[in-house]
């Protein structure tokens, strides 16, 4: 066998196995919640409104302002948080504002749940808040509304406190 | 069979075509690694917010490394532009790009991912040996092997045919009720304006109009999908195309995508080259604007200039048709890039016989000379009603989705700066052409 035909059978294997490649990858996005490769333009219409909340050590459920709460830390200094210091792509900065969820709602609660566990682990000064919750309500292309609940991982605080 | 295959691989022609797309690509590259510097500037480094990784075992990169990592992709992308050391920039670009589309989840998109596999199919395909410094130095003739034009044309094929399909599969989309939901972003915008023109009003709220614009799209894209394939469709496509991704460019950023999509188109072209005769007159001032012109915007090889003694422009298109006069001008407009989106459908114009002529020949057999099928008055008519309902046309297209959007001005400059690049290139690599 010439070196040409080796290119030859090169060149056609290489095309014949990129185009499979694609095709697999189109046809698993449709299984997938974030429709990764598969080229899944302006896939769904939703939108949706979260809250978050703080529960404490003593079981109240307080809600933050927009993602912002203050606390005291063990100096007796006021520390304060933000949601959005921490969160700010993917459309996920913004609470308390109805806004459209990037490709699509499933894959919007997957990241909004890694994002509370990402804030509850940055906030050592915070002594009082056990765990986060985001209250989600939210609608696919003018359905009904849908109600979630998120919570991130608890904290044991009196870890924390030491 | 197994013999047409092989001749395939082994087909050669221009490489215009390729070295276009290389220039698109390197710019979007260049574009993209932009936005993560301004990023950068503006949030610091990723890692010190929320992000999602894919993989424990990935590499995490310091600070350090991830700029490095940003100013390679930078650096890549001019290289890419100039056609300097062109492989080795499209496979650094290709690794830098693809190290970094893995760093978070939801930088994700699938812009990024399309430029990322253009890089790929870049990479092995001898996009350097035109329009570049490459082929300067080396003296290349910019004709080379054309396996790659078919695999990223059926790559853009398999995205139109992906993107159709997820819609029609798609209750929502099939029933128009997504679109109809888009509506409140534009809903919302007007609900702060003072005063809502009536029309757009009524618009909004009708949800057969919403339908209509969904058939529009989901036929768009089938359409796309076959139409750049078949000679006969293949510029009404190309057209077709250029409004279909400026809507959605306008409307939504989607940046590489459309502008990488839309290069793809330069390798839709047709090889031939020259297949149009442009006559003009070179005592005419006029005349000689006219062909300067159409030389200079030439990238593509497609017309030859010829000189006749007549005060009339004339065109004799690939049908062989004649066609003279501003008809003349508008043909071989829609032969050259930069005119094609206003030139092409005002040549639509020809199939009433506007600005056509026939060749007349005398008793002896002679051609005595040419025989307009529409008199001036009733075809300046004709283009001038054409003209303001495609200048409406595209009022609209553009207005409509740009009102929840706001005027970007930053992503408008792209399209000015794209052509800039393409006539610096083109003003570097001039090729061989009459004196006019």
């Amino acid at each position: 066998m010439n070196f040409r035909a080796v290119r030859q059978f090169g060149i056609l294997t290489f095309c014949t196995a990129y185009l499979l490649i694609q095709a697999a990858f189109i046809i698993q996005a449709h299984f997938a919640i974030d429709k990764r490769f598969g080229f899944w333009m302006f896939a769904e219409s939703s939108r949706y409104k979260a809250e978050l909340y703080r529960l404490l050590k003593d079981g109240r459920l307080v809600k933050t302002r927009n993602g912002k709460w203050s606390v005291r830390a063990g100096d007796g200094q006021k520390v304060s948080y933000s949601w959005q210091h921490y969160v700010r792509d993917f459309g996920l900065r913004n609470l308390e504002k109805l806004k459209r969820a990037r490709v699509g709602m499933e894959v919007t609660l997957k990241y909004l749940q890694y994002a509370l566990n990402y804030v509850i682990d940055r906030m050592p000064e915070d002594q009082e808040t056990v765990k986060l919750v985001l209250k989600v309500q939210y609608k696919k292309a003018g359905g009904l509304w849908q109600y979630a609940t998120l919570e991130s991982r608890s904290r044991a605080l009196s870890a924390l406190s030491r | 069979m197994w013999n047409r295959w092989r001749q395939w691989t082994e087909a050669e022609g221009p490489l215009v075509g390729l070295a276009f797309f290389r220039i698109v690509l390197g710019f979007m590259l260049w574009r993209h690694a932009w936005a993560f510097v301004r990023k950068y500037a503006d949030d610091g480094f990723y890692r010190a917010k929320f992000y999602v990784p894919y993989w424990d075992w990935y590499p995490l990169p310091s600070e350090t490394a991830y700029l490095l990592v940003v100013a390679l992709m930078m650096i890549a992308g001019f290289l890419i532009i100039i056609g300097y050391r062109t492989r080795w920039a499209l496979v650094i670009a290709l690794a830098a790009a693809g190290f970094h589309l893995f760093l978070n989840q939801y930088w994700y998109s699938n812009n990024r991912y399309f430029m990322l596999l253009s890089l790929l199919l870049l990479s092995v395909s001898p996009c350097g040996r035109e329009l570049s410094l490459d082929a300067a130095k080396q003296k290349q003739k910019g004709w080379g092997p054309i396996w790659t034009f078919t695999l990223i044309r059926l790559q853009m094929t398999l995205i139109y045919l992906a993107s159709a399909t997820s819609k029609i599969l798609d209750a929502d989309w099939r029933s128009g009720r997504v679109l109809w939901d888009r509506r409140l972003d534009v809903a919302e915008w007007l609900s702060q304006m003072d005063r809502v023109p009536d029309i757009l009003t009524a618009l909004l709220s009708n949800r057969t109009f919403f339908n209509t614009l969904t058939a529009l799209v989901l036929g768009t894209e089938c359409f796309l999908t076959i139409g750049l394939w078949l000679p006969w469709t293949r510029r009404f496509a190309i057209w077709v195309g250029l409004i279909f991704h400026g809507y959605i460019e306008v409307g939504d950023r989607v940046l590489a995508f459309s502008y990488l999509s839309l290069g793809t188109y330069f390798l839709v072209i047709s090889p031939h080259q020259q297949k149009r005769i442009f006559y003009y007159n070179p005592q005419d001032a006029h005349h000689r604007f006219w062909a300067r012109w159409t030389q200079r915007l030439d990238w593509f090889d497609k017309i030859k200039l010829a000189t006749h003694d007549s005060p009339t422009l004339r065109i004799q298109d690939t049908d062989g048709g004649w066609y003279q006069g501003w008809m003349a001008v508008c043909i071989a407009g829609a032969a050259l890039i930069l005119p094609y989106l206003i030139a092409y459908p005002i040549t639509w114009l020809r199939f009433l016989g506007v600005g056509r002529v026939e060749p007349w020949t005398d008793s002896q057999g002679k051609t005595g000379g040419f025989q307009p099928l529409m008199g001036h008055s009733r075809a300046r008519l004709v283009l001038i009603i054409l003209l303001c309902g495609y200048v409406g046309f595209l009022w609209i297209i553009t207005t409509v989705p740009s009102l929840h959007m706001g005027f970007d001005a930053a992503k408008f400059v792209d399209i000015p700066v794209m052509f800039l690049i393409f006539a610096l290139t083109m003003a570097a690599c001039p090729k061989p052409a009459m004196r006019i």
